[in-house]
């Protein structure tokens, strides 16, 4: 039994009156000439607002229902009014698509802001990363630029809904848009995964330095500590140096003999900004990016 | 140029308040441009394809990057250019606010306005000047250090094979 099965008065006197207005034959015929309509079913709706069911839905090409829906104008609404009715109603998804791209460009601007003081201190953190901190700040340049652009993109995004909304549709359509955006993913999520092994390198570094906890390592470190620390740095930094040749360069003042309790914890902290932030990077494209394409693919829209 | 004294001790981060005032440029930098290629695609050229603005888009985000990762080492000419860029969009907003026609579009371009007179006002401002002479100075620093590291090495690896030579020769 379908859900348009009961039969009402005026659902028996509403199909009667199609039989002779409407050429039902060749509108089935037209549906299912569209691939992507073919099985469809087929509901009128009056002007009292009496449902009619003229075809149920046959699972030919999918397994979803999907049905072409005919309204009449209400009776006490005029063409023009009804029509400017149907446009609100259709823009009103629209509306929940300016949440989410304002949502998401919170998250891209955040990130970028987040990258750009990572930037800021990455050429300070150079002696404290045994050298990887310079190719880290390529990187956190990379991901610091690839998320100011997902951020323009989404205020672009966000600021054309009140003046073209069609716009952001047109756009989302283009492959060349989505390789843009999977590119940029792409080199926030490299920025993140970089910044998580080195953050990852620093805290391994501090744990072989020190018997303590990585938090209490953070918070203070005993004299002896901290220069055991500087040596396996100093070593990162210079790997073929021997320990006699690290020592003249201790005496000699060329190297620092220790670094503070605050020089370290600011590396630490760098690292870790860069690593949240490429990771809010990504969650900004999982709520208008590459990410929530796959999630669209999930669910089945169909645009009548 | 200013003597670096390598003893004195200098933060690794700029002040908070001169970082901040970085962050708050960044971002209003960041929302004006936006806005602004939105503004200028729509009401301005009235364009049907956004395309266009897509890829004006990005010549703009490139260059911004490349000013905004000089003003991070320091440079007064980045901060300089950024400061007229983004006085160049406030002024080429105004006329929008005449044209808009409702008021989520004025709201729009209000926000665009206010975003690009903050971010001039503010790199105008002694914090952020703060900002780029802390940045200049870390990096000459860093610069002397990483020199004279490398002589030092130097020194010692001639050391070792002068000393590798005489005990080859003495043999």
């Amino acid at each position: 039994m379908g859900a348009f099965d009961f039969n009402s008065y005026d659902q028996r006197k509403l199909k009667d009156k199609l039989e002779y207005t409407l050429d039902q034959k060749n509108l089935f015929k037209e549906i299912d000439a569209i691939p992507e309509l073919t099985g469809a079913g087929v509901v009128y709706i009056d002007h009292k607002y009496t449902i009619v069911e003229l075809r149920p839905f046959k699972a030919v090409c999918r397994v979803e229902p999907v049905n072409v829906v005919l309204r009449e104008p209400p009776s006490m609404m005029n063409q023009r009014d009804f029509a400017g009715h149907l446009k609100s109603s259709q823009q009103n998804p629209r509306e929940s698509r300016l949440v989410s791209e304002a949502s998401g460009t919170v998250l891209s601007c955040g990130a970028a802001v987040l990258g750009w003081i990572v930037v800021t201190g990455s050429s300070a953190a150079i002696p404290l990363t045994a050298g990887t901190s310079t190719a880290i700040t390529y990187l956190s340049v990379a991901a610091a630029a690839a998320s100011s652009a997902q951020c323009i993109n989404g205020l672009f995004r966000t600021g054309a809904e009140p003046f073209a909304p069609q716009a952001n549709d047109w756009l989302d359509s283009q492959e060349w848009y989505q390789n843009i955006t999977q590119a940029l993913d792409l080199i926030s999520l490299a920025g993140a995964m970089a910044a998580g092994a080195v953050t990852l390198k620093t805290v391994k570094l501090l744990q072989t330095s020190s018997s303590k906890p990585t938090k209490e390592i953070l918070k203070s470190l005993t004299r002896a500590e901290r220069t055991r620390l500087t040596k396996e740095i100093v070593r990162f930094n210079n790997p073929g140096i021997s320990t006699r040749a690290l020592k003249n360069l201790m005496r000699s003042g060329g190297v620092a003999k220790r670094f503070s309790n605050i020089q370290i914890s600011h590396a630490i902290r760098i690292q870790l900004k860069d690593a949240i932030g490429a990771t809010l990077s990504f969650s900004g494209s999982a709520v208008s990016g590459e990410v929530n394409a796959l999630a669209i693919g999930i669910w089945e829209q169909v645009d009548l | 140029m200013k003597e670096v004294n390598n003893d004195e001790l200098v933060g690794l981060w700029p002040p908070l308040i001169s970082l901040v005032a970085f962050a708050v440029v960044t971002l209003c930098i960041l929302v004006s441009t936006g806005l602004f290629i939105a503004i200028a695609t729509f009401v301005y050229f009235e364009a049907v394809n956004p395309a266009g603005a897509v890829w004006g888009g990005l010549l703009l985000v490139i260059a911004f990057c490349f000013c905004n990762f000089k003003v991070t080492r320091g440079s007064v000419r980045a901060a300089q250019v950024l400061r007229w860029y983004s006085l160049f969009v406030a002024c080429s907003a105004l006329p929008a606010l005449l044209i808009v026609e409702n008021q989520e579009q004025l709201i729009m371009c209000l926000i665009l306005v206010s975003a690009a007179c903050l971010a001039f006002y503010l790199i105008s401002g002694k914090s952020y000047q703060k900002y780029l002479s802390h940045q200049k100075e870390m990096l000459v620093i860093y610069q002397q250090v990483k020199q004279e590291v490398v002589a030092e090495v130097e020194v010692v690896g001639t050391k070792s094979r002068n000393k590798k030579n005489n005990i080859s020769g003495s043999l």
